[in-house]
Parts: structure tokens; sequence; C-alpha cells
């Protein structure tokens, strides 16, 4: 009796396995004869829409053409057409009509009325239709959105308000910047991107924007979205109001943004406060300090940064000898001076950067320069640079056709571990 | 003594019975959790803003780390696609562990390196570095000559040497589609809690044809069964499997071929083990280990979009080489971090997960392989009904079948990337085909790893790649285009 119900069970599970098989593989089977079917039917209806709505555009003629281009939502030609008209959004000459055309068929009201659908993912999909779709019209309604707490709709619903632009889209975004901020990091990632998107448009908005006063998290996130916008004497003047902030972040980001100031009218004494930074506590501040102090240009600021070669932190130490790197020869006597003293790793590190950046080239060059001082600390350089081990530019150029005069000098430095 | 071997064999019978019975609760539920998932992503990757992160500030850099001994036939490819990978800020660096073939010479070559001196800061212990070759026109890419020291200890010498937050190890024998490190970062960045691993899906490259090395050109099929044999298994271990413990928040394993990490967490739990077999399944145990033991919040991340293409071996000594390897890797994983079985602190991952991998995944083999004499014996012993063995035979076959055509199933409704018609019906007929001796082969390579590892034979053996002898395509000076 047992064995036969154990018996029946096994029977009716293969059974009920042999139809689940069946089921998949004629669902592979029929799915795949839908979908190439489907495909191919909406590659053949674009290339007739595209035709015809060009040609509709171009004579002028798309008012009597509008009513061929109606059709049921979801069709196949509804698809068609929505994937040509998404297409030549991005193409400048047609963007304005096709975006009022857009409206015309239908697509606007059809997602709008989407928006209100309790699936999410259905909800989002249409907010992203209506951002690439570039409905000015729909800005209110995806607004209202910002509000929703699903963080995955909040990402979706600023990035398609970016992709549409205007003030009223950039205004609600940094009116509710705080909230968004907050509410997850995905939304914090998102809006940092699509405030980019709105490019100088948002930096007024930004720097007005009064919960920064008053939130110095939210005071950092500014100034991290202003140091990726262009240069602007409205981001240069908060910033610098900030530089001496209590708050770390904020210290950080406002560096970041003059950083990012060039050809901006900077105040006489920029440099000195910026110089204060690079006694600063934190790591990541005297990081961007020495990047800021590099992108102002100003050589003369340079000379402190020397300092932070021999700095804890390997980041900061990396970023000093780079910053020197890129002056070239006038760097030579900050090198030198790093060069005869104790620290290995800062040795290491300059050594390692003037091989990276091929500037040993043109040390070898220097040792038959005219310039005798030139010469001396070039040959200093690269005999120090041979003793640590870091011998493989002057190998190499002795294994090259080039100036035997200079080989001959090279040669004799590796003989003897300095040159005569 | 014919009682006592009678009620052993009985006991056994049962355990068979209900073994079989929990293991595949355990597939039906994944494979019911992958078919959520995957129908919900699909649904997602039309708004998803993958395309604009190549593009944005939010994307981290990366480090993509190739580790390569001996592999001059295949590795041009891929640092060719390496190289080519769409994405705003990465480095490459090639690590040459120890090759005594023409590896090495091969790369300086081809991408027109030069050696530079480098000093070698170790966070992870590692052999020593014997050299380090840089080309300014091809400024991210980094090559390092080192000793051998095995896959994990060339993992960890780039690791030293990588300065990005996050990396990317890559096998060297294979292919990463353009898109593939951004699809794999974007649960990275588009999360709440800090992803400190992800990893993409896993293809075999047998059977492309490919234009400029680098670019496919045509998917094929191979003609080879045994490449075949191990598509379907491919499609059903990352679609389904895979995307089941994903969605369980219990990945233990992603494929060293093709996973991303987050550096600093890899560092703190000790980089990658050496000596271990199966170094890509012990980084993530470490991982949930060190995580959950400093109770910070993280979540290690499988996506079914990201694709690389790697090259399977494609005959019974070479595929039992891999098949040994990546059992006695498991069971050295486990073993090593034992301290997480049944141990409430870690979790599902201790309480739930090991104990399902050591149940079903290291034992597997042994039940199956023990199932045929014990099979005979209970036929002869006159407990075993005829009937009674065909149809338990029959419900595991079709079993199996059904696995893999839902698979196939996932396949199509995903990337279909075997368009033609006589793909599908191939692969379709080789999830059938598979039941019949591939399977039993593949429990018997496994069952010998368990036996190599209870007697001490740890060692890694070598898979030779056949690959395709490419040059790469360069311009004027000689640099990669």
């Amino acid at each position: 009796m047992q064995n036969k119900v154990i018996f029946s069970i096994i029977i009716v599970t293969i059974a009920a396995l042999l139809l689940l098989i069946v089921a998949l593989f004629l669902s592979s089977v029929i799915r795949r004869v839908y979908k190439e079917r489907k495909y191919r039917r909406l590659d053949h209806l674009k290339k007739i829409f595209d035709k015809k709505i060009r040609e509709s555009l171009e004579s002028g003629t798309m008012m009597r053409t509008q009513s061929e281009l109606l059709a049921p939502p979801n069709s196949d030609t509804w698809q068609a057409i929505e994937d040509v008209l998404l297409t030549m959004t991005n193409e400048e000459q047609y963007r304005d009509e096709v975006i009022k055309l857009i409206s015309t068929l239908g697509y606007i009201s059809f997602y709008e009325k989407q928006l209100k659908n309790r699936n999410v993912q259905v909800r989002a999909l249409s907010v992203d239709r209506l951002g690439r779709m570039n409905s000015d019209a729909s800005v209110p309604k995806l607004v209202a959105l910002l509000d929703e707490k699903n963080p995955e709709i909040v990402s979706v619903v600023v990035r398609s308000l970016s992709r549409i632009g205007g003030q009223t889209a950039l205004k609600a975004i940094v009116e509710r910047l705080p909230v968004i901020l907050d509410r997850s990091i995905v939304t914090r990632k998102a809006m940092g991107m699509a405030l980019q998107a709105f490019g100088a448009d948002a930096i007024p908005l930004l720097v007005e924007q009064k919960a920064g006063r008053d939130n110095l998290w939210v005071m950092s996130c500014i100034l991290d979205i202003l140091s990726r916008l262009p240069a602007d004497p409205r981001s240069v003047r908060l910033a610098i109001e900030h530089l001496s902030s209590a708050n770390v972040e904020v210290r950080s980001k406002a560096l970041k943004v003059l950083g990012r100031a060039e050809n901006i009218h900077m105040p006489h004494n920029l440099p000195e406060l910026i110089l204060a930074l690079l006694r600063d506590p934190v790591w990541f501040v005297r990081l961007q300090a020495i990047r800021s102090i590099r992108a102002l240009g100003n050589e003369a600021a340079l000379a402190p940064v020397g300092k932070l070669i021999f700095d804890e932190n390997w980041r900061v130490r990396n970023e000093a000898v780079q910053a020197f790197t890129a002056l070239g020869e006038r760097s030579l006597d900050i090198f030198l001076e790093v060069l005869a003293g104790t620290d290995r790793y800062a040795k290491d590190s300059i050594c390692e950067e003037i091989e990276r950046t091929n500037f040993s080239g043109q040390l070898i060059k220097n040792l038959t320069a005219s310039d005798g001082g030139l010469q001396k600390k070039s040959r200093q350089v690269l005999e120090i640079m041979h003793s640590l081990g870091f011998s493989t530019p002057l190998s190499e150029f002795l294994a090259q056709d080039g100036d035997e005069t200079e080989k001959d000098l090279i040669r004799s430095m590796i003989k003897t571990g300095s040159i005569a | 003594m014919k009682k006592l071997l009678i009620i052993t064999v009985i006991g056994f019978n049962y355990c068979v019975g209900i073994y079989f019975g929990v293991l595949n609760t355990v597939y039906s539920v994944l494979l019911a959790l992958a078919l959520f998932v995957v129908f919900r992503h699909l649904r997602r990757i039309k708004y998803s803003p993958y395309k604009e992160f190549t593009l944005s500030s939010e994307t981290p850099p990366v480090t993509i780390l190739i580790a390569m001994h001996n592999e001059e036939k295949v590795v041009l490819r891929s640092i060719r696609s390496a190289l080519a990978t769409e994405y705003p800020f990465f480095e490459v660096i090639i690590i040459n562990d120890g090759s005594t073939d023409g590896t090495l010479q091969k790369v300086i070559d081809e991408l027109g390196l030069k050696k530079v001196d480098r000093v070698y800061r170790t966070f992870l212990k590692t052999k020593p570095v014997k050299g380090f070759y840089y080309s300014l026109e091809t400024p991210n890419l980094l090559v390092i000559d080192k000793e051998q020291g095995g896959k994990a200890d060339a993992l960890n010498c780039g690791i030293n040497v990588s300065r990005s937050p996050y990396f990317c190890s890559l096998d060297a024998d294979s292919l990463l589609e353009k898109d593939a490190l951004i699809r794999v970062m974007t649960p990275l960045i588009d999360s709440n809690v800090p992803v400190i691993a992800s990893g993409g899906v896993v293809r075999i490259i047998n059977g492309l044809r490919l234009t400029d090395g680098i670019t496919i050109e045509e998917i094929d099929l191979p003609d080879n069964t045994l490449l075949l044999f191990q598509i379907v298994e491919y499609i059903r271990g990352f679609l389904f499997g895979r995307v089941g413990w994903d969605s369980l928040r219990s990945l233990l394993i992603l494929s060293g071929t093709f996973s991303l990490f987050q550096k600093a967490s890899v560092v703190e739990a000790g980089g990658f083990m050496v000596g271990n077999l199966a170094e890509d399944m012990d980084m993530i145990v470490r991982l949930h280990r060190h995580m959950l033991k400093k109770k910070k919040p993280y979540r290690i991340r499988f996506v079914s979009d990201p694709i690389c293409w790697t090259e399977a071996p494609d005959n019974f000594k070479m595929l039992g080489r891999q098949r040994r390897r990546w059992h006695l890797g498991l069971i050295q994983t486990i073993f090593q971090n034992r301290e997480m079985t049944l141990n409430p602190r870690f979790g599902k991952i201790g309480v739930l997960v090991l104990p399902y991998y050591i149940l079903f995944e290291i034992l597997g083999p042994v039940i199956e392989v023990l199932g045929y004499p014990f099979v005979i014996i209970s036929y002869f012993l006159g407990i075993l009904s005829f009937d009674f063995l065909l149809l338990f035979l029959a419900l595991a076959i079709f079993y199996g079948v059904f696995l893999s055509t839902a698979s196939i199933f996932l396949e199509e409704l995903t990337f279909k990337r075997y368009p033609k018609w006589s793909h599908l019906f191939k692969l379709l007929l080789y999830g059938v085909l598979e039941n019949f001796g591939y399977r039993q082969i593949n429990s018997f390579w496994r069952f010998e790893a368990l036996i190599q590892y209870l007697l001490g034979r740890r060692k890694w053996e070598l898979v030779h790649k056949k690959g395709h002898e490419e040059h790469m395509p360069t311009n004027a000076h000689g640099t990669p285009q």
C-alpha cells in the first residue's frame, strides 16, 4: 500500500516535470517566433515611419501626415513611431517639432496616466520616457513625484527633470535638495549627476540655497556639485566663505571648487588662505589644497607644498611630488633638497615620478646644457636616482643612438656611482 | 552480517531519498527566485542609468587586474578587451606570475612597453617583483613581472600596486564585453549599502567569431560535445544558481574570471589566500566572515547582464583537471572557514548556506558515486524493486532536464546570446543528454577531488588553453588602437 502511494507520487511528479519541460520548451519556441516576428515588423515599421516623418517635417506637411501616425497605445505601430521620435529628439534640426509631435500623438498623456500606476517599475519607466520626450508640460507632475518615498522613483524623476531642463525643474530639485540628499545615497548620486546636466543654470540656485547655511552636510554636497559645474565667480565666493569651515568635508569641497576655478578672478589673499590648509589635520584636505594651489598656477605659492613631500599620508606625498614634477626644471631645487634627505619614501616617490613622466629624458639632455647650474643639478638628481636603483633611463639611453658625450658621462656614472 | 548490510543499505537509500528531496526543493526555490528577479531586472534595465554612469564623476576608478602564467596564446585578447572597455576612469595592471614561455616578451613587444623603476610597496605580502613595464603611449597600462606564486599571489601583487578604490579580476584568457565593467559596477554606485564585491556572467568563448580580436562578429556554438555540455552548465549556473543565491543575499561564489571588489575590504580581509585552489570563492567567504565579524553593513552582488567570455577546456583531461581543482578549492575554503559553519554569529551564511555547501556540494558526489554500488547491492539483496529504481532514475533525469530547460528559457528571456534556431535546439538537446554520462563523470571528478583532499594531495592542476594566436593591431607609433 505504502509502496503504491510512493509510486503514484513519483509518477505524478514525473508527469508534472514532463509537462513543465514541454511547457518551457514550447514557451521558448513560441516566444522566439513571436519576438522574431515582432522585431522584424518593428524594424520594418520604423523604417517606414522614419522616412515618412522626416519627409513630412522637411516638406512642412506634418499636419496632414499626423492622422496616419495615430495608433492604439502599446501596438507595434505605436512602439515603432515612439522609437523613431525618441531617436529624432536627439537631432537638433527636428528636435522642437518632434517634441510637439510626441505630445500631439498622445504619448505624453499616455505616460502621464501611467504615473498613477501602482507598479513602481511601470511608474519609473513612464517617468523615464517623459524625460526622454523632453515633455515640459509634464514637469509639474514629475515634480510632485519628487516627494515620493521610493528612492528608485525619486532617482528616475531627478534624471528625467534634468533631461527636460528649465528653471521650474531646476528650482524644484534645488528646493528639495536637503530632503533628497537625506533620503538615500542613490538619490544623492542621481541628484549630483542631474544638477551637472543643468550646467551653469544651477549655480545661482545652488549658491543661494538656504538649507546649506544651516546644514554643513548639505553645504558640502552643494560645494561638491558646484565643483563639477563650470567655473563661476559666485561658486568661488561661496567656496572662499567656507574655507575655514569647522566641517572637514566642507573645507575639502570648498578647495575642490577653487581647484577647478581657472580663469576666474581670485582675491589676492587666496593663496594664503589655501596655504593655511596645507597644515590641515585631515589628509584629504591637505591633498585638495595641493590640487587647488596647482590649479591657481601660482608657482611662488607652490614652495610651501615642498614640505608635503614628507607628509605622513602617501596620497598627499604623491600629490606633492606630482605638483613639482609638472613644474619641470624649476622643481630641481626642491627635488635635490628631498633627495639629499633621509626620507626614503619621499625619495622613491620623486624618482618614480621623474621616470614615469619621462622627465628623466630631459635630465639626461641637461647633462650637456650650456647652463652650468642646470647641468649640475640635473647630474646630481640622476646620480641620486642611480644610487637608489632608478637606473633604467640611463641604461636605456646607452642602448640607443645618441650623443656620445652624454653617453660617456652616463657610463662613468654607472661605473663609479657618480659623474666624475 | 547480512542483516546489518540490509539495514545499512536501507538506511542509505532513505538518506538518498531525503537528500534528493531537499536538494531539489532548494533548486526549485532558487529557480523560482531567479525567474522573479530576472523579470524584474529586465524591466528595470529599460530605465537603468548605467549608460549615464560612463560619463559620471560618481563612477569610481577601477583597476583591472589580469594575472598571467604561461598564457602567450591568449593573453593579448584579454589585454585588448580590457583596454577597450567603456569606463570613465580605469587602469589595467597585468601581473606576469613567473611565466616560463614567451608571455611577458609578447606583451612587451606588442604593446611597446619599456622597463621602468618603481618601488614595490606591500600591503599584502607577495613573492618578489622583478620589474615593471610601462609606456607613456598607454599610460593606463602597467605590466608587473614577478616570481611565480600562484594566481592569488599575483592578484595580491596587483592590489599592492593598484591605486583605485576598486579592482576587477579578469582571467588572462577572457574577453570582456565593452560595457561589462560599467554594468558590474552599477550595483556599487546604485546601492544604499556598501557593495564590497560584485560579479557578472561568464560565458564560453569557444565558438565565437571575432573581428579585430576583441569584437564579437558572430556567436556560434562549438562542434565539440564537451564544450556544448559546459555551455548548458554555465547558463544554468549563472542564470539560475547565482541569481537565486543573490536574491537571498547568500552568494558564496563569484567567478574569479570576472569579479569586482572593493580594495579596502579585500586588504582588510587579508587579500587573496595563497595556496587556496579556489581563490575566488575563498575571497568571498572571507569577505563575509570579515564583515560579519566586524558587524559592518555590506552586500555582495551578482549582476546578470555584464558578460565576460572565457575559454573552456575542450577535452576530458583538461576538464577533469579543472573540475577537480574547483572541488578541491571548495573543500579547502569551507574547511579553512569552518569557524563560520553553524555559527549564528555569521547569520544565514553560517547557519544555512555553509551547511548547504557541505551537505550538497562537497558531499553530493559521494552520495551520487556511492549510489551506484548501493543500487547493485540493494538489487542483489532483494530489497530494491526494479520498477522503483527505474522510476527514481526517471525522476532524477527529468528533474535535471527540467532545470536545464528552465535555464535555457531564462537565457531566451534575457540575453538570447545564442540567436539561431539550431542553437536553441542544440542547447535543449544537450540539456537532456548531459544527464547520461556527463553529469556522472563530473560527479566522479568531484569525488576524486574529495579523495585527493583527504589524502592531502592538494595541488593546482594546470589547464592548458588553446587560444588564437593574434597580434594586436597597432597604430603608427606602436600604440594599441
